[in-house]
């Protein structure tokens, strides 16, 4: 599996996944995560077009990175269109946790939509006190 | 019992997660003879990876040396079908215990492997007890 990254701004990069996500290769996306939070990263798209296998120790990796993004007050998003892994994701019940979306543009939208209503959602609550 | 006749293919590969694609390149050669189509092969492909991930994360114990750390993988070619069992000579344990593993309960940090087994297969069974190993017997057949 090969896994590059781009940077979008200081908090929010794109992960792009190619090959196969297995049990094997899942500690090297982990590890990749795991540092890219520990740098301040609070948002991040995985995105998945390049990937051809996803098993659940992979899906179990992308579950435990948006938890952590979202204690760091962000979030995970996974810009995926293909069939197979799909599948996985429904399968699993995990798509509405993990925002799986069609492409990283509706990733990025997402997680833009996510930190709206956060911004929101902690205006509301300052009024109240 | 091990099921074999003269349309089985029996693989032994290392109970190492980096042998993991090689048994999912071998189970997609083998279902693609019995006629499954590309997303089926894909589906069972998942289930075999993780039938043999369990083997590699839960079936041996400590004192298991390299050597005997193996996975057996046993194709069976049928017409329009495909029997795929995934076996060790690990610890085994009491298959009530997989109940845990329900979509229900997954937290992200595993137990969903034996529900996309479930989902991905037209039938499993598996076969084990606490000290005899494990066996996880699967049948795809081709979607119409």
């Amino acid at each position: 599996m090969r896994i590059d990254t781009d940077a979008i701004d200081d908090r929010t990069v794109v992960c792009r996944l190619a090959g196969e996500l297995d049990a094997y290769t899942a500690p090297d996306l982990r590890d990749t995560l795991a540092e890219h939070i520990r740098s301040g990263v609070a948002w991040i798209i995985a995105d998945l077009g390049q990937l051809r296998y996803l098993d659940s120790t992979g899906l179990g990796i992308l579950v435990g990175a948006a938890k952590q993004c979202r204690q760091a007050g962000g979030d995970l998003a996974v810009a995926c269109d293909r069939r197979n892994l799909l599948k996985i994701f429904q399968i699993s019940g995990t798509q509405e946790i993990l925002n799986v979306v069609a492409d990283v543009e509706a990733a990025r939208a997402r997680l833009q939509e996510l930190a709206h209503s956060r911004q929101a959602g902690a205006g509301d609550a300052e009024e109240g006190t | 019992m091990a099921s074999s006749n003269a349309n089985t293919v029996e693989l032994v590969l290392p109970g190492r997660s980096e042998f993991l694609q090689v048994a999912r390149l071998a189970t997609g050669g083998a279902a693609a003879r019995a006629g499954l189509s590309v997303d089926d092969i894909e589906d069972l492909k998942v289930a075999v990876g993780e039938a043999c991930t369990n083997v590699v994360d839960h079936a041996f114990g400590e004192s298991t040396s390299e050597d005997n750390r193996r996975i057996i993988l046993r194709m069976t070619v049928g017409r329009d079908e495909i029997t795929i069992e995934v076996e060790d000579e690990g610890v085994g344990f009491d298959p009530a215990e997989l109940e845990r593993g329900r979509r229900d309960n997954y937290d992200g940090d595993g137990g969903l492997g034996f529900w996309l087994i479930k989902e991905l297969t037209d039938s499993v069974r598996i076969e084990s007890a606490p000290g005899s190993g494990t066996r996880v017997i699967m049948v795809k057949r081709a979607s119409r």
